[in-house]
């Protein structure tokens, strides 16, 4: 029982290793075992969030193991990270399941890489120790990389590069910022760390170098460009894995690092967030709306989306950071699930062009249901999950900046322009196609995988209390810490 | 189909004659009750009860004129409606086209939209920071091929770069060491 967070996080590497000593051409076997180590992964990871105490702000199944020198092996989850690893676990399964016909070469080291991301994934939402979030959130790059670049489109080696260059021009700065803390508190533990109260003029270059990392990782603009490219050339589920958590560990990133360790900081670059979250919402989604490619739509409309988080985070209130919280899981949700509906047309058209389609809810009523509920979502309309986050994070900035929030209300309206008009081209119209005509509707191995997401869609747009009551004391605790933080600073610069 | 439409054309019909007495007659106070706040001096539900007669009457007389000039238009000479839309044709048209509402929205929200975002992908995200991105490599590509060809393998240029060298730092100490010593006298 104590060692539950460190079992969720390596079963699925353990599954991997299995996977490695099967034989050659074992294809069958490879693809059943990794779709039971992810989903008795979940099941065991469902116990944590059972056993979960949600009136405490402090770090939970916490374990504490030394490893080298100073650095320490600490696991532990918060409010903050815990729905993280849950939202990673439970969308495992369904990745690999939606995995299982579109791969068709190197199926087994295909499943490698994801289980080994999944523990690199999870590691990250777990680490207590910064050089070992460091550890897994830089190793994460390797077997998306060879996602990218072995089972990719066309483009893809152009793609993973970017990818990759990018997301380490902004860590290795961070590794630096790292260093820095270590040296002056003594400590890489987090909790310590937390408890730290750097000077102010550090916390500029320690909030800036952070900033690198996360704000490449998240993606905001100016720094979002290898985003499309990824999502374009990328593997359906390694498409859905990147939009759904790895995008996610940005948010996490600042919410953990930048606005408890940082808090003056924070306060006096929040503006820089606030425009940079608006040219984000407002620049992109136009981008958004004139896109040929369904996929690389989805990619500017996920940018978008993530400018309502960091608008969210840096208004340091607790409506602020639960609307962030809950935009990031809304969005892990509905971005995977649209994600896997391109991948449902892609199989069968092998094309992403929005003009190869039209008038295919003829031919597919069931996929065009369950991809008007995504839609719907996606523009955060009332009774979808994507309306509480972008609500919270709206209802934050109005009291924050009223500016911020008049300007972010605009992107909503892009959103429904660009999201209604792609499900107008690809799923109204007539069907005169002749390639169309033949189209089947959703398999049933399609239906399990999009069911559970069109649920809990409409399940967290109507009673979201399940996560926010899960958030609300660590959030509480954060945003209370950073006004005591504030305050003092903002009374000596006063007079 | 018919029995529903029915019973609705009967609301419509009576639905006035029944309930104006609550609505805005007598019984006002009794049946709204405290659900409509009015000021202390305002009677205006109780006032609409005693307009003149004619008020009362008069969208029935507009409804019967609207019913006479259909029948006119539609059945009596069904060539007047062509007649009028050619004798008033840009007011015809002007309201054929709702008011042109739909061509100025897209003259000034759609258009401008798609074209501002064309303009943010080809020159924002792809000219200026792909093309910032992609040049950078380029460049680093570049510059280094170029120092490459420094290293030529001749043992006289590596011994030559390194004679610069050290004239070049002697130089240097010599200045110092002369400026330090002008400070010291």
């Amino acid at each position: 029982m104590s060692n539950l967070l460190s079992v969720v996080t390596f079963l699925p590497l353990v599954g991997a290793l299995l996977i490695a000593f099967l034989n050659k051409d074992a294809n069958g076997n490879a693809r059943w075992i990794a779709l039971w180590t992810t989903i008795i992964t979940f099941l065991i990871s469902t116990l944590i969030w059972w056993n979960f105490d949600k009136s405490t702000a402090g770090f939970q199944f916490v374990e504490e193991y030394a490893w080298l020198g100073p650095l320490k092996y600490k696991m532990g989850v918060d409010g903050i990270s815990m729905l993280f690893v849950i939202l990673t676990t439970f969308l495992m399964p369904i990745t690999i399941l939606a995995s299982w016909e579109s791969v068709e070469h190197r199926i087994k080291e295909y499943m490698i890489a994801f289980l080994v991301l999944e523990t690199l994934m999870l590691g990250v939402f777990c680490a207590l120790d910064i050089v070992l979030f460091y550890l897994f959130f830089e190793a994460g790059l390797i077997p998306m990389f060879l996602i990218i670049g072995v089972w990719g489109g066309k483009r893809r080696v152009y793609a993973s590069f970017k990818f990759f260059l990018y997301t380490l021009l902004g860590s290795v700065l961070m590794l630096l910022a790292m260093m820095a803390m270590y040296w002056h508190a003594g400590t890489t533990d987090i909790p310590t760390l937390l408890a730290t109260k750097f000077p102010a003029d550090m916390q500029w270059w320690l909030w800036l170098a952070f900033f690198a990392s996360f704000a490449v990782k998240m993606p905001m603009w100016p720094v979002h460009t290898w985003l499309p490219d990824a999502h374009v050339e990328a593997p359906t589920g390694g498409s859905v894995i990147l939009a759904a958590i790895l995008l996610k560990m940005g948010g996490y990133g600042f919410l953990r690092f930048s606005l408890p360790m940082f808090p003056i900081a924070s306060e006096q670059l929040a503006p820089l967030v606030f425009t940079l979250s608006i040219v984000a919402i407002i620049y992109t989604s136009l981008v958004a709306l004139v896109q040929e490619d369904i996929k690389k739509l989805i990619a500017y409309s996920s940018i978008a989306h993530m400018g309502y988080v960091t608008m969210g985070i840096f208004t340091a209130s607790q409506q602020g950071v639960d609307g962030a919280i809950f935009q990031m899981l809304s969005h892990g949700i509905v971005s995977a699930a649209l994600f896997l509906c391109v991948g449902v047309v892609y199989d069968r058209m092998h094309t992403r062009e929005i003009s190869a389609y039209g008038g295919i809810v003829e031919r597919m009523p069931k996929y065009a249901f369950a991809f008007m509920i995504f839609t719907m979502a996606n523009v955060g309309l009332p009774g979808t999950s994507g309306f509480i986050g972008e609500f919270l994070t709206l209802l934050a900035a109005f009291k924050a900046n009223t500016w911020v929030a008049i300007f972010a209300t605009l992107g909503v309206i892009l959103s429904a322009a660009y999201a209604l008009y792609l499900y107008r081209r690809v799923v109204f119209g007539e069907l005169v196609k002749p390639s169309l005509k033949a189209l089947l509707d959703l398999s049933p191995r399609e239906v399990a995988i999009l069911a559970p997401l069109v649920i809990l869609t409409i399940f967290y747009g109507v009673y979201p209390a399940p996560v926010l009551d899960v958030t609300a004391a660590s959030v509480k605790n954060l945003v209370q810490n950073y006004e005591a933080a504030v305050k003092p600073a903002a009374a000596l610069l006063a007079p | 189909m018919l029995i529903p439409l029915g019973v609705l054309s009967l609301g419509a019909l009576f639905a006035g004659v029944v309930f104006t007495g609550y609505f805005i007659g007598h019984h006002e106070a009794g049946f709204w009750g405290a659900s409509i706040f009015k000021g202390e001096h305002n009677h205006i539900l109780h006032a609409m009860h005693e307009i003149p007669a004619w008020v009362g009457f008069a969208p029935f007389v507009a409804m019967l004129a609207g019913l006479a000039l259909a029948y006119l238009y539609y059945i009596a000479v069904p060539s007047l409606p062509a007649a009028t839309a050619r004798a008033f044709r840009p007011l015809y048209l002007f309201f054929l086209n709702k008011w042109y509402i739909d061509e100025l929205y897209d003259a000034v929200f759609v258009r401008p939209a798609f074209a501002i975002g064309r303009f943010f992908w080809k020159g924002g995200d792809g000219a200026i920071i792909d093309g910032t991105i992609d040049g950078t490599a380029a460049g680093v590509a570049a510059v280094t091929g170029r120092v490459v060809k420094l290293q030529t393998g001749y043992m006289y240029h590596y011994a030559f770069a390194m004679l610069i060298g050290v004239a070049a730092l002697l130089t240097w100490l010599t200045y110092n060491a002369g400026l330090m010593g002008g400070a010291g006298q």
